[in-house]
């Protein structure tokens, strides 16, 4: 309790304050552009934290961390384009809220989810970081497999036109995602001779491509003077905070514990929670219809949930010394460049470190509200540069960003070329959420079948893939995931009969 | 006429469908097992989908059903000079990138779509261009050179 308390005081030390502020700033904007990761954001900034005293350092990493996974919603909301691919699920009502003119809502329901996902996380980061790292073991590749799959079937509630094509675009994303060297031979697949693809097509190339490019594309052929109308309405944030508190509380709090339990697996991120927390809101809507047309619960379930990974996928780096996503690998190479070993013996060890880290993350997802507040006046301003201006200018983003990943052109062809053809393709009626929802989580699908099968040696595959019981739990939720969505649709048929019987009678 | 429209598009998509299938399988002959397993039950899964996509597209339009969608446009309705002046001006970017430098063509990019794209055509209409142009390059520089570090394809100029 002692440590608790000196850690939250030497948290709330002016410079802490004010390397937080700086650092969760950098994140927004590292966040908001296409391309430029949280990891990206936090590894930058690990060689600046030498000099200093070791728990601002880690609180500088923490800022830019909470400030990348918020910031993504910026341009996913203004733009339909994701700064990160975690803000994927947050452009299905995020963009057609901009639409309806109601950019202003959008993005404070983002800011308010995201600071509540942050600082749910941060509680068990605090409070429950032993069993949960413990809980987090007990998933292996079957289990990761069959969570992987369970974000895929997002598809059937996507796809309310026709599930089918929904399906083919998620199994082409897929197909996409298995080109390059295979996990299990160490053999070029799908390369077709190609050298450049020997490292796969990069799943963050893909989704700049679908979503940033094609975008552009769209933009350039509406020929509309402006993207849309800004929302002008003074106190939009004070009013979404207290429409959000009275209607989408159960939402914001199931979505960040959704948030928290996938961010502590190793391999999962923000982008599965994403999209396990939304396609959970959809089938527990009452009107899920709304969804995917500017819900607000849609964004409430999606941002809330990924900055709860934040804190959350730090657990099983402190408690069992294990990273598990790439940001916890660099936070790791920063906390060791200190002179610290994570794991267990931290608290004991340098229990003040800890503990003022901890505290920290507190103090940034409330200072994010701030930071973030600030951050939406200065993005929203793009609804007032003429459209044609916007879509050049995000070409040229998605162009560097593209390119910033691996410094390989390779990536930004690969960007241009899933940009034009999913503009095409688009138009004739595949759809992109589903495509890119395949290619993200393929690589995870297909580790976790691989490593599933090997296992599946030494004893059945049948045990391995169905006998495990979080893989039996997981795979309950699949079917009800996809039953759901034809069990809402007849209801909604039968319901709307009987009104008509009822009028005509 | 619009049933007609995406009812077509659907046996494209099946056409489509099963030619990438047939493609990667080809392909996968060369794959040893069972690192082959997993990319050919995709296949399998695309060309099931493909022809559940054909049965059911041959079914509604015998019943001239038709699901519409409400986000895209048709296809028939692209405004293609446009797009296509976008692709080949990009594409154009993009090799011009490797042998110039990013931040050069980056400059010539914006300023000449921006100006091509531009409702009205004048001299003021060129300055603003110019200057937006300038602007956003140099941000662009500040941001990811100078303080982010990351790096951008180097040519003859900067």
């Amino acid at each position: 309790m002692e440590m608790l308390i000196q850690g939250l005081l030497n948290s709330l030390e002016p410079f802490n304050i004010l390397v937080l502020v700086l650092s969760m700033a950098g994140g927004v904007i590292v966040g908001t552009l296409p391309g430029l990761s949280a990891t990206m954001g936090v590894a930058l900034l690990v060689p600046l934290t030498f000099g200093m005293d070791a728990a601002a350092g880690l609180l500088m990493l923490g800022g830019m961390y909470v400030g990348a996974i918020y910031g993504g919603s910026n341009s996913a909301i203004l733009i339909n384009t994701p700064g990160t691919p975690s803000a994927i699920c947050t452009t299905f009502d995020g963009f057609p809220m901009t639409k309806q003119g109601k950019s202003g809502q959008a993005m404070s329901a983002a800011l308010y989810a995201s600071a509540i996902g942050g600082l749910v996380g941060t509680v068990f980061l605090l409070v429950a970081t032993e069993p949960l790292a413990r809980f987090s073991l007990r998933f292996g590749p079957p289990e990761l497999f069959w969570l992987a799959v369970f974000g895929l079937t997002i598809i059937a509630s996507l796809s309310d036109g026709n599930v089918i094509k929904g399906l083919l675009s998620g199994f082409i994303g897929l197909l996409m995602a298995t080109v390059g060297v295979d996990l299990v031979t160490g053999h070029d697949r799908f390369t077709f001779g190609v050298d450049g693809l020997s490292a796969g097509f990069n799943s963050i190339s893909v989704m700049i491509g679908v979503f940033a490019f094609t975008q552009v594309l769209v933009l350039i052929d509406e020929d509309e003077h402006y993207v849309a109308k800004p929302q002008t309405e003074k106190g939009v944030l004070k009013n979404t905070i207290k429409e959000i508190t009275k209607n989408h509380s159960i939402n914001l709090m199931r979505s960040s514990i959704i948030g928290t339990i996938v961010g502590i697996m190793p391999g999962a991120g923000g982008n599965i929670a994403a999209f396990v927390s939304y396609n959970t809101a959809k089938s527990v809507s009452s009107h899920p219809e709304t969804f995917g047309k500017g819900e607000l619960a849609g964004i409430v379930a999606s941002e809330s949930s990924n900055n709860a990974t934040v804190s959350s996928s730090l657990i099983p780096l402190f408690a069992l010394s294990i990273p598990g996503s790439p940001v916890a690998a660099v936070l790791m190479g920063g906390l060791l460049s200190q002179g610290l070993t994570p794991g267990p013996k931290l608290f004991q060890q340098a229990g003040d470190v800890a503990y003022t880290f901890i505290m920290g993350m507190f103090l940034a997802n409330i200072l994010l509200i701030v930071v973030g507040a600030l951050g939406m006046k200065v993005f929203a301003r793009v609804l007032n540069v003429p459209s044609y201006y916007v879509a050049i200018v995000v070409a040229v983003l998605a162009v560097i960003g593209s390119y910033a990943i691996r410094n390989s052109m390779m990536d930004v062809i690969v960007m241009f070329v899933s940009g034009v053809i999913g503009f095409y393709l688009f138009k004739i009626g595949l759809d992109s959420g589903s495509f890119i929802l395949g290619v993200i989580l393929g690589a995870i699908i297909e580790k976790g079948f691989s490593q599933s099968l090997s296992m599946a040696s030494a004893s059945s595959i049948g045990h391995v893939f169905f006998g495990r019981p979080i893989s039996m739990v997981l795979i309950a939720l699949c079917v009800i995931s996809i039953i759901t969505p034809y069990v809402t649709k007849k209801r909604r048929a039968i319901r709307s009969s009987q009104l008509e019987g009822d009028k005509i009678s | 006429m619009k049933t007609w429209n995406t009812l077509r598009f659907n046996y494209l998509i099946c056409v489509m469908s099963y030619i990438l299938a047939a493609i990667f399988w080809y392909a996968s002959r060369d794959i040893i097992s069972p690192a082959n397993i997993y990319p050919r039950m995709i296949l399998i899964g695309i060309s099931f989908l493909a022809t559940l996509l054909l049965i059911t597209t041959i079914y509604k339009q015998k019943r001239h059903t038709d699901e519409i969608s409400e986000t895209t446009k048709p296809l028939a309705k692209v405004n293609n000079k446009r797009v296509n002046i976008l692709i080949v001006g990009t594409m154009l970017y993009l090799i011009a990138m490797v042998y110039i430098g990013f931040y050069v063509t980056t400059f010539l990019y914006l300023m000449i779509l921006m100006y091509g794209f531009s409702e009205q055509k004048n001299k003021i209409v060129a300055l603003k261009v110019f200057l937006s142009s300038f602007v956003v390059d140099a941000l662009i520089y500040i941001c990811f050179w100078t303080f982010l570090q990351v790096p951008t394809p180097v040519g003859l100029l900067l």
